[in-house]
């Protein structure tokens, strides 16, 4: 399942989704807010998105996922809106009968999310300044 | 013909709006739209260096063509995640 969201990340309630008793392998990734960016202190982020575009591409990325690893679970969430200091901006779950399919899967999910999706983060720092990343403004 | 132009993150910041309609002579590009939309944008060539385009949510280059009704959006560098 793919989804955008405007609230914190739970992975619980996603769990159900990648559980199987065949499989004895579940990969949690959780990207959060960090303190820093490229040595310049941040306080929070907010993500703006082009949902539209976004949601036909999570699903996508959901495809290539599952012709590239068949026997994959996997659960993709991208949250929207401001994100506070190590609150989850996304999480990609992904379960298999053994580990390296989750390993895998998971990194490769991550990798299509950060390349394809029109999704941008707006910092803001202590000093009251923000700048939108990748812009340099 | 009539398009829709819809600004995300650094450049509905800079142009101050979200949306607009445009008009433009049949056979403009997206370039053409890019260019007339950013005008009075003093870092416009570098933007449009970092900048990917999508007509009706569908990366596309900027040689193509617009068709009346579509839905543009330029792609300031993308950070998700």
């Amino acid at each position: 399942m793919v989804e955008l969201v405007h609230d914190i990340i739970n992975p619980e309630n996603y769990k159900k989704h990648i559980e199987d008793y065949g499989h004895g392998a579940i990969v949690c990734f959780l990207g959060v807010v960090r303190n820093v960016h490229e040595g310049r202190p941040v306080k929070r982020i907010f993500y703006e998105c082009y949902e539209k575009m976004t949601l036909k591409l999570m699903k996508q990325i959901e495809q290539e996922c599952f012709q590239r690893y068949p026997m994959v679970k996997m659960v993709l969430i991208h949250r929207v809106g401001m994100v506070e200091l190590g609150e989850a901006s996304v999480l990609v779950y992904t379960s298999s009968k053994h580990r390296k399919d989750s390993y895998e899967s998971s990194m490769f999910v991550m990798n299509r999310v950060k390349d394809l999706l029109p999704i941008w983060k707006k910092e803001f720092h202590p000093d009251g300044d923000t700048s939108w990343v990748g812009i340099g403004s | 013909m009539k398009i829709r132009v819809i600004y995300f993150a650094i450049y509905s910041e800079l142009l101050g709006k979200r949306e607009e309609l445009l008009n433009l002579e049949e056979g403009a590009t997206v370039r053409l739209a890019f260019e007339k939309c950013t005008s009075m944008l003093t870092d416009r060539d570098e933007l449009l260096k970092a900048t990917l385009f999508a007509i009706n949510e569908e990366y596309v280059e900027p040689s193509i063509l617009l068709q009346d009704g579509d839905e543009l959006v330029f792609i300031p560098p993308v950070s998700g995640g």
